[in-house]
């Protein structure tokens, strides 16, 4: 099975394709410690996310990740990966949605260029993404283990070599672009790291939506002013103060 | 930048090798009526055939400054701890974390559309905000972590702004959420 050879048993390398980390390596292109958001009592534990790959398939680009946590995961419902490129209401934003317990979103930054490519949707709103493991059963299976995800993302140009990534509520920066789906896949919509790579739904990638997720960001950079010293106090500590410290 | 390869470990390989398997140690075709992984998944000793602690546990960024938040903003009492300026010729990654005694909501000066409130980078001549893009309501939100909660324990948020110049090698830190500090920047 080349899910194990991806791990590195002896004697089968040759068959292998050439992203198949045949020497018991698993390509990690940037990790993040990623927090809870919410406000709750109990505090779900920090996961970790490992970016693998920004892969660019015809018409999506292709983030695989893992999520991994030391100990047990936490309630399914808890569960950072369930809604990931989802975001709020608002198609394409780079912000979690509310009440989120973990940021929900992900996307690929070109700032140079200006512009992020966030994810694809279904007919019904919905990312286009690996199916969420939030049964009991998937609680054991996130526990003292990572496993790979992936979520499809607008097609970004074809000369982008190196993008930054916006994953559960973490910056990975300077991430490679590679061409094509990770392989050997392996039939498990979250296999553990080094097991294999999940199998893309090319059927729903071809079928999304892609309107209102490429963003074109905006830089604001203006001279630098002297800073303001800070009021001793207020009266009303929840005032938005003054913005006057931006340049722009 | 970071371009690793995790090493799984030769027992943890072996381990889940035999695991998916059935203890051949050969590569095999897989049983159609299962999945490899869902398998180890149901194991009673899942650590057995996990991954490396390379997946489940990173280092702890360690501190670059230290500021208090400012008595006239909502994260008053709080303590802004800067964790990351990373420079490259991309993008500039910033990364704090707020930390609060108590467990309190963000606050009214921690808004997304409030782009004006994020931390300006400040070099000898220039000013550089956060960046921000359009939403699909015609509003403007920076690129940046949300944030819903300060708690004692630290939730690091991470923003992007444009590349500096190549030769910055510090930057202050102006924000109204906190008084001014000034961090070295690393090149990524």
């Amino acid at each position: 099975m080349l899910g194990v050879v991806a791990v590195g048993v002896p004697g089968t390398a040759g068959a292998l394709p050439k992203d198949v980390p045949v020497d018991r390596e698993v390509p990690v292109l940037g990790q993040a410690a990623v927090g809870a958001l919410g406000q709750g009592e109990e505090r779900p534990p920090t996961m970790v996310v490992s970016v693998h790959g920004v892969r660019r398939i015809q018409g999506a680009t292709i983030l695989y990740y893992s999520v991994g946590f030391a100990g047990d995961a936490p309630d399914p419902e808890l569960l950072p990966v369930t809604d990931y490129g989802t975001g709020p209401d608002t198609y394409g934003t780079l912000q979690a949605s509310a009440g989120a317990t973990f940021m929900d979103t992900a996307a690929v930054i070109d700032v140079p260029h200006r512009r992020s490519y966030a994810a694809l949707r279904t007919a019904a709103g919905r990312a286009v993404a690996a199916p969420p493991p939030v049964s009991e059963a998937d609680r054991v299976r996130l526990s003292d283990r990572a496993v790979v995800q992936w979520v499809a993302l607008a097609p970004i140009p074809e000369k982008l070599r190196t993008v930054d990534v916006l994953i559960g509520s973490a910056f990975v920066t300077g991430v490679a672009v590679g061409d094509g789906l990770l392989e050997p896949t392996v039939d498990d919509e979250a296999p553990v790291v080094g097991s294999g790579w999940p199998t893309i739904d090319t059927l729903a990638v071809g079928g999304a939506r892609k309107d209102y997720t490429v963003k074109k960001l905006v830089e604001h950079v203006g001279k630098r002013k002297p800073s303001t010293p800070a009021p001793k106090s207020s009266p009303s500590a929840s005032a938005s103060p003054s913005p006057s410290a931006s340049p722009s | 930048m970071t371009r690793l390869r995790r090493r799984v470990t030769p027992v943890a390989g072996l381990l889940l090798a035999v695991a998916l398997t059935g203890c051949t140690g050969e590569a095999s075709p897989p049983d159609p009526t299962s999945s490899p992984s869902l398998t180890l998944a149901k194991s009673p000793t899942p650590t057995d055939a996990g991954p490396t602690a390379e997946f489940l546990e990173v280092p702890e960024t360690r501190a670059i400054a230290s500021t208090p938040a400012r008595d006239d903003s909502s994260y008053s009492g709080a303590t802004f701890t800067i964790l990351k300026v990373e420079a490259s010729a991309r993008s500039t990654l910033v990364v704090w974390s707020a930390t609060h005694p108590r467990t309190l909501s963000a606050g009214s000066d921690f808004d997304v559309a409030e782009w004006r409130n994020f931390p300006v980078l400040g070099t000898k001549r220039k000013a550089y905000s956060v960046l921000t893009y359009e939403t699909s309501t015609g509003g403007t939100e920076c690129v940046c972590v949300d944030m819903r909660a300060m708690r004692a324990e630290p939730n690091p948020q991470g923003a992007l702004y444009p590349p500096l110049p190549r030769d910055t090698t510090s930057v202050t830190l102006t924000s109204p959420w906190f008084e001014d500090v000034t961090v070295p920047v690393t090149r990524g």
